[in-house]
């Protein structure tokens, strides 16, 4: 009943319906209800997205990876058993996806520094923000030096250093969560962390 | 604490993911060593120098992401719900299967029926087995015989007629008269509800008018909210009667299963379809949005049927 409730917020008509159930939200799904999947769906895919898109840093292979992500989640939805909860299993997903792709670049050996978009390539110094007349030059100069630092030190992290970072740091996974994503240990998780961590401070901490 | 120990976990500090004893020791060191708190101050900083140059997720993609994970999805074939029986059951009840402890109570719960089943199967080859008057007292008292008549015959002796009750199989399509009269029958008389659901089920899909009527009494007297659910399920090859669409306004206006009263509407005004509402529809639909107070899923699926509809009649 809830995940119709949601589904009635979704689309505008009332707001004082309570807390979203999301196992109510996954079990309507599992029977076959495409308004909770699609429901399920808004609940993470923004995050789903730009975290592929941050770690890969190509529209083209974040939607590759948003796709391929959620279509699994609809095929085998209704073999989920709540043995971990739904996000583990969507980061999981997801995190397998980008391991490999971050993998088969490195095997192409990809330049990192440029990132694809819809409409051609982009240097990452491009990202900084559009310059604004009320801005210091100096201070616009010295962000895109840190972005580029930025960019620089995050390529230097292995694969799952990056994926452990980007689930801590900006999808704000707890330890545990990520390490189920991962299928490591909590304290593996920890220590890939305190890798990561090491080395952007070695890389940044001087500089910002 | 050292302060090389301390600056290393600076990030596992502020992300929270020291335990207790090195994050107690880590503050003690901080609140004396301004070399520390200075190297905390650098660790923020860049902490957030990360969150600040971070490109802003293009909207347009994630918009076409979505249109094309629905256009994906549309041409996916439908997946068999691969709920099993035994989870689906659990949700009837009301029980989550998520905690271990519900998941336990449950297995008790089925442990019993299959003991109390297997008690039953005992009694009943006894039952199958009895050759004297004292084995047919003890068929009686399991309801296995009942006694038809009683007379005197003379000498203290009593004769009683019995009719014992054989098991047999009937096997015939579902457009076998005989088949679906004793099916409906079932329905209607039947103490076992299990049994009652899944007759309705087998007869999910006939369109005779006793199915129907067995179905429209079943959706909206029958005492077991499941065997209600079902009969509902089956009343959608009927929705478009008006004797079963004023069954339908009865069971969402006064079934006591909020269950019951969605599925109800599900079956009236199926999500996602454009319907036009008949007035008692439309009238008995307002008074709901006025009226319910318990169940806001119903009130606002009203609203919501309510604020799509466009004419006079349904259909």
């Amino acid at each position: 009943m809830d995940t119709r409730v949601q589904a009635i917020e979704n689309i505008g008509v009332g707001s004082a319906t309570g807390r979203l159930d999301e196992t109510a939200l996954i079990r309507a799904a599992q029977k076959g209800d495409s308004e909770a999947f699609e429901s399920l769906v808004r609940t993470y895919d923004a995050n789903v997205l730009r975290m592929a898109h941050n770690l890969l840093r190509s529209e083209e292979d974040a939607r590759d990876i948003y796709q391929e992500a959620f279509l699994r989640v609809y095929r085998n939805l209704p073999k989920f058993r709540f043995d971990c909860s739904f996000s583990t299993w969507l980061y999981r997903i997801v995190a397998n996806l980008c391991l490999d792709q971050i993998r088969k670049r490195k095997v192409r050996k990809e330049e990192p520094s440029a990132m694809e978009t819809g409409t051609g390539e982009l240097n990452r110094f491009d990202l900084v923000p559009e310059a604004r007349a009320d801005v210091d030059p100096q201070r616009q100069l010295l962000s895109a030096e840190v972005n580029a630092r930025i960019q620089s030190v995050l390529d230097q992290l292995t694969p799952r250093e990056r994926l452990v970072f980007e689930l801590r740091h900006y999808q704000g996974l707890r330890l545990r969560a990520i390490g189920e994503a991962l299928g490591v240990t909590e304290e593996a998780a920890k220590n890939c962390l305190f890798r990561a961590t090491q080395k952007m401070r070695s890389a940044l901490g001087e500089f910002v | 604490m050292t302060c090389h120990q301390v600056q290393t976990n600076l990030s596992l500090f502020l992300y929270g993911d020291l335990d207790f004893a090195t994050e107690d020791a880590l503050e003690e060191h901080l609140a004396e060593c301004p070399a520390c708190q200075l190297a905390l101050d650098r660790e923020k900083a860049w902490h957030a120098s990360l969150n600040a140059e971070r490109a802003d997720l293009p909207l347009e993609l994630l918009a076409q992401c979505r249109r094309d994970l629905n256009a994906a999805t549309r041409s996916e074939p439908k997946s068999k719900s691969a709920v099993p029986f035994w989870e689906r059951a659990a949700e009837f009840f009301g029980v989550s299967t998520n905690r271990w402890t519900e998941r336990l109570a449950l297995a008790s719960l089925f442990l019993f029926l299959g003991i109390g089943i297997s008690h039953w199967n005992n009694r009943f080859d006894v039952v199958s087995r009895f050759t004297s008057p004292g084995d047919l007292a003890g068929a009686s008292l399991l309801g296995r015989v009942q006694v038809r008549d009683v007379r005197q015959v003379g000498d203290g002796k009593v004769r009683l007629s019995l009719d014992r009750i054989q098991q047999g199989e009937v096997e015939g399509s579902l457009s076998d008269e005989a088949v679906r009269r004793l099916l409906l029958s079932t329905i209607r008389n039947s103490s076992d509800a299990g049994l009652r659901v899944d007759s309705v089920e087998l007869l999910m899909g006939q369109s005779e008018p006793d199915v129907r009527e067995v179905l429209l009494q079943s959706a909206t007297k029958d005492p077991n909210a499941a065997v209600r659910l079902k009969a509902l399920e089956g009343l959608r090859a009927f929705r478009t009667d008006e004797q079963t669409r004023s069954a339908l306004l009865s069971v969402i206006q006064y079934d006591d299963n909020s269950g019951v009263r969605s599925e109800a509407m599900e079956v009236l005004v199926p999500s996602g379809v454009s319907v036009r509402l008949a007035p008692d529809v439309a009238g008995a639909f307002q008074q709901i949005v006025r009226s319910e107070h318990e169940d806001d899923f119903i009130r606002l699926r009203c609203l919501q049927i309510l604020q799509s509809a466009t004419a006079s009649r349904i259909y």
